[in-house]
């Protein structure tokens, strides 16, 4: 059994003395979480920094005082909210300053820390950088079942994200993607004595076509947790027969509270000179408040403008840290869409074949905990759309971020 | 005939004298003084709460003042901010106000609470203070440099002032002058431990 230290004993003599209090006033809110602070005993001082807010005590010091408890028990993501309070009693507090960007970037809000980078002084270390310059790349390989004319895929993206301003952040990305069929040309040729069963004669023909895209992403942080984002790609696609060209536009709302993230989006293009609207709602869940465990659900309803039919796709997420950098996501997703965008517009899928479902696994690791490289496998059945044939893709992406600041 | 009238002169500053100590407001004021000096805060409230009225600017100003000095600073702020819509053009319920908000550490409010001041009193040495020291926590020389230094002028004698216009000085990079500053601030109160942690830093103000 642990013995008790000296400290302790007189802390919990000392609580002991004031729960005997029969009022629970200010004074007693306010000498017991400073003194918990103090002894650095956060499990303690986080609900009863809680219990004083709920009788109306807020102020700048009580804040503080819980925002650092959860923080220093890995609970980033219920700090934020407290840290930003302690900001609206003293504004441009440099203490609250800093705690709130290391909690915003330790909560996986890089683009909101960045706005509080230079709120304090650095006394030794790397000075944070309120701009952003990434170089990312992704390749994808896709392996067809062989059931249908839909052979593999190739697809690889090259793209830089920098920032404008504090608030502002735009990513460039140049995609291309080819697509191999086999086609089946059976041909018939009557015999060569003009009696008996014509002659039948089968031949693979390989061709492919090409997609090249341009997409521009832009996300502006506006204040407590709040980002909109547009996402515009321009396509050229090349195919054996005729080229085209398309637009695809995605707009979204996200909102971060403690424990969620909420987004909705709206997305409308023009695959193949048919109109499509979109609507997206995306809701993930961070039961510890930090990103060490994280579950997302999202649902896309698409109609093709006038048509009457509404398609959809429903994807569940669990993810969560498997060591000091590395996160595991196991993805599941099912439904009956085709022509559609995802995450948040940066994926489209511009294909006829309707995707029936999908599920994969996706490992990440950030090198020195600024650079992330994942690796992800995919399983995708989808429907041709002209036989109605059921085939499968299964997939190999590797990709990588830089981050040059 | 003159011996009535002479009795009623008589009477009349004894009743007087009677009514004041009769007067349940006065002696309610009269024994929170008491209290206070004694520093049985808790007492001093009493005393003055069995009297309350809320449309009272006096008795909203000092129970401000005593459950600022109980520690009890929601309530002071409470009891301040009534003295303050009562006479709005006060500076005093205003510079009361202060002291409770700059103990919870709410220096958005208190830089708030002190410009409404310097818009009825441009020369209040108390809110230029304030302000000088909020700017100050958050790093704003220049705005800090700006308000401190009135106050330095006003108040040459000043420990408060001198010795955080001292660390201002420091903290623009003037050492020279901060060197001189900490030293006054020294002659003021000796036992600084802020002035002589300053005057050591600043190295001799080169």
């Amino acid at each position: 059994m642990k013995k008790l230290s000296l400290s302790t004993l007189f802390l919990l003599i000392w609580l002991g003395s004031l729960a005997g209090q029969s009022e629970r006033d200010f004074t007693f809110y306010e000498d017991s979480t400073l003194s918990l602070y103090q002894q650095a005993r956060w499990d303690q001082l986080a609900p009863l920094a809680r219990e004083a807010l709920q009788e109306g005590f807020d102020y700048y010091y009580l804040r503080m005082r819980l925002g650092i408890a959860y923080f220093e028990t890995k609970r980033p993501q219920r700090a934020i909210p407290q840290f930003y309070r302690a900001l609206r009693h003293n504004t441009d507090d440099p203490v609250a300053g800093e705690y709130l960007y290391y909690s915003l970037l330790y909560a996986g809000r890089a683009d909101e820390a960045r706005l509080f980078a230079d709120a304090f002084p650095v006394k030794e270390g790397r000075q944070p950088h309120s701009g952003t310059l990434d170089l990312f790349a992704n390749a994808t390989y896709k392996w067809s079942d062989g059931r249908t004319e839909v052979g593999n895929l190739e697809d690889y993206s090259l793209g830089i994200r920098h920032s404008l301003g504090r608030r502002l952040t735009f990513s460039h990305t140049y995609e291309c993607l080819r697509q191999h069929f086999v086609e089946t040309i059976v041909t018939e040729e009557p015999p060569g004595n003009g009696n008996g069963p014509p002659v039948v004669a089968t031949e693979e023909r390989p061709y492919h076509f090409d997609q090249q895209f341009y997409r521009l992403n832009a996300q502006l942080q506006l204040k407590r947790g709040w980002q909109a984002g547009f996402t515009f790609n321009y396509a050229w696609v090349q195919s054996e027969d005729h080229d085209f060209e398309e637009q695809y536009y995605f707009g979204y709302l996200s909102k971060q509270l403690p424990a969620l993230q909420l987004k909705a989006g709206l997305g409308h293009s023009n695959f193949h000179d048919t109109y499509q609207r979109q609507l997206g709602f995306d809701l993930t869940y961070y039961p510890l408040y930090n990103t060490d465990l994280y579950v997302h659900g999202s649902c896309i309803l698409k109609e093709e403008t006038g048509s009457g039919e509404l398609q959809h796709l429903t994807t569940f997420l669990l993810g969560g840290r498997i060591a000091p950098n590395t996160w595991l996501e196991g993805r599941a997703d099912i439904g009956r869409i085709n022509y559609f965008q995802e995450a948040l517009g940066t994926v489209v899928y511009n294909i006829p074949d309707e995707l029936k479902s999908r599920a994969g696994l996706t490992l990440a690791h950030w090198i020195r905990g600024r650079h992330p490289v994942f690796l992800s496998l995919q399983l995708e059945e989808k429907e041709r759309w002209a036989t109605l044939e059921t085939y499968r893709h299964y997939s190999l992406t590797i990709g990588s971020l830089i981050n040059l600041r | 005939m003159k011996t009535p009238l002479l009795l009623v002169l008589f009477l009349l500053p004894a009743h007087a004298s009677f009514s004041q100590i009769e007067n349940p407001l006065l002696q309610a004021f009269s024994d929170s003084y008491t209290q206070e000096a004694l520093g049985l805060y808790t007492e001093a409230i009493d005393a003055l709460q069995a009297v309350y009225a809320d449309d009272s600017y006096e008795l909203n100003l000092r129970l401000g003042w005593l459950y600022y000095l109980q520690g009890d600073y929601p309530r002071a702020q409470s009891y301040y901010r009534r003295a303050k819509s009562l006479l709005p053009y006060a500076v005093e319920p205003k510079l009361g106000y202060l002291l409770p908000t700059v103990a919870l550490g709410n220096w958005t409010e208190v830089e708030k609470t002190a410009e409404e001041i310097l818009r009825i009193d441009p020369n209040n040495p108390m809110a230029h203070f304030r302000i000088g020291q909020a700017a100050y926590n958050r790093q704003d020389y220049e705005n800090a440099y700006k308000h401190v230094e009135k106050v330095v002028n006003l108040y040459p004698f000043d420990y408060d002032s001198v010795v955080l216009f001292a660390w201002i000085n420091y903290q623009s990079g003037n050492r020279s002058r901060a060197y001189t500053l900490f030293q006054k601030a020294l002659l003021i109160y000796p036992g600084s431990e802020s002035a002589a942690e300053g005057l050591k830093l600043s190295g001799g103000g080169k």
